[in-house]
């Protein structure tokens, strides 16, 4: 388990399963041990706080009423949490209309820019590590694809801008690069 | 090894990496839903790119959020399956008897739309917003918020999700309106109380009248008409949202 819990309080699981047997009073405890995590995720993808509280919202509410069907061996509570609030951030981010100014989204990216230091920095424990090792073999600018795809929201067309790249080749470097990192992560330690 | 990443894997990844369109992420979800093999590839996508959220900061969210989240539970109820795992025969019903009223076929467009309506009662001089009634589809989120403002007479609806973008663009467009529809007790047809703007809140006198058959009516729904609203006087359109009014003293 990540370290999602302090000693002697109950871990993000049990408050799952407890939220899962509707136990009302686990909720608010799950929730400060997780909604910062998944507001900024939600925050990060939409840029929007307005937008970023009400997909908040909308995905504790899914958290709640499908507690019941998160499963351990598919990854922990808080892989399964923000999950939820990813896709709900995606989703809103999907159907608005106006790409965001490619200046605006600049700034954002610099966090993630395609340089393999910092993200390797941030990922820590085995599984990480793993995924941070892959990613490194990658080229950078699929590896910047990658990580501004799932960490900001981009789609391949704002890849393609952001990155001043023909559209196919995003793809192409997408594709192949998710192709690259299965099989090196399949392959064990790298 | 090589052939492992065929294109059906390679919709799975690019829908847990997000970069896919939204009509390709509804395929992609309808595809999960009815096939468990690419269900499969998708959960496992899900855990080898997570860590990458790790590479997000914490932000913490407004305070007051929790309390509002903890609010509208109050009006769904408990989780949608019991701890027990028993078949959640109760919930279901529950969910399915306050849909059931409308003869109207909800129809495509409701499946990625229609969730709920509360219709909450803003009581003068108490700040807080009392619910007097709400329904959510199986997919349980917040569509629409009515609410009654004693203090001011107006009855509001205000949404709390972006419309469907494909309505959106319609809606904007002129092609189409929404209309809001009170249904009033005994089986009475379809009363309107208006067309809801494009986007944006929306709000109405409240007569005492109104306000009487508002807190009576079985339910309050919205649904998809031509522009100018339904030529006949009762809905035409897909109903997308609608809401079940409650007792009050909830």
């Amino acid at each position: 388990m990540p370290s999602d819990s302090q000693v002697g309080a109950p871990t993000l699981e049990e408050l799952l399963g407890a939220v899962a047997a509707q136990d009302r009073s686990a909720f608010a405890p799950l929730y400060e041990a997780s909604s910062a995590k998944l507001f900024g995720v939600a925050l990060r993808i939409l840029r929007n706080r307005q937008q970023a509280e009400e997909v908040l919202q909308e995905a504790y509410i899914r958290i709640w009423r499908h507690a019941a069907d998160y499963r351990p061996e598919k990854g922990t509570p808080m892989t399964w949490m923000i999950t939820i609030a990813r896709n709900r951030a995606l989703d809103r981010r999907r159907q608005q209309k106006p790409e965001l100014p490619l200046d605006e989204a600049d700034g954002y990216a610099e966090t993630v820019d395609p340089e393999p230091s910092p993200l390797a920095q941030s990922i820590v424990g085995e599984q990480r590590r793993a995924l941070a090792a892959c990613l490194e073999k990658l080229g950078a600018e699929q590896r910047g694809c990658i990580t501004l795809a799932y960490q900001e929201g981009y789609t391949h067309g704002e890849l393609a801008a952001r990155f001043d790249t023909p559209l196919g080749t995003v793809k192409s470097w997408i594709h192949r690069g998710l192709r690259q990192l299965k099989k090196c992560l399949e392959q064990g330690t790298p | 090894m090589t052939d492992a990443y065929n294109e059906r894997e390679g919709l799975a990844a690019e829908y847990v990496l997000g970069t896919l369109e939204a009509a390709a992420r509804r395929e992609a979800e309808a595809l999960c839903a009815r096939d468990p093999e690419f269900a499969e590839l998708v959960a496992a996508w899900q855990q080898r790119l997570a860590p990458l959220a790790e590479g997000v900061q914490p932000v913490a969210p407004p305070t007051g959020l929790l309390a509002r989240i903890e609010s509208i539970l109050d009006i769904l109820g408990p989780p949608r399956a019991a701890a027990s795992m028993a078949r959640p025969l109760r919930r279901e019903r529950r969910v399915r008897t306050a849909w059931r009223f409308s003869a109207l076929s909800a129809g495509a467009i409701a499946a990625a739309l229609a969730l709920y309506i509360a219709v909450t009662e803003l009581i003068p001089q108490a700040p807080q917003t009392r619910t007097v009634a709400v329904l959510n589809q199986a997919a349980a989120t917040p569509a629409m918020m009515v609410s009654l403002d004693l203090s001011a007479d107006r009855l509001i609806v205000r949404p709390l999700v972006e419309t469907e973008t494909g309505l959106a663009r319609q809606l904007a467009a002129g092609e189409r309106a929404l209309e809001l529809w009170l249904v009033p007790p005994g089986g009475g047809a379809p009363r309107s109380l208006g067309l809801l703007p494009p986007e944006g809140e929306f709000s109405i006198a409240l007569s005492p009248q109104l306000e009487k058959d508002v807190v009576s009516a079985v339910a309050l729904a919205v649904s998809v008409e031509p522009p100018g609203g339904s030529p006949s006087g009762a809905p035409t359109g897909p109903v997308i949202y609608q809401g079940a009014v409650l007792p009050s003293a909830s």
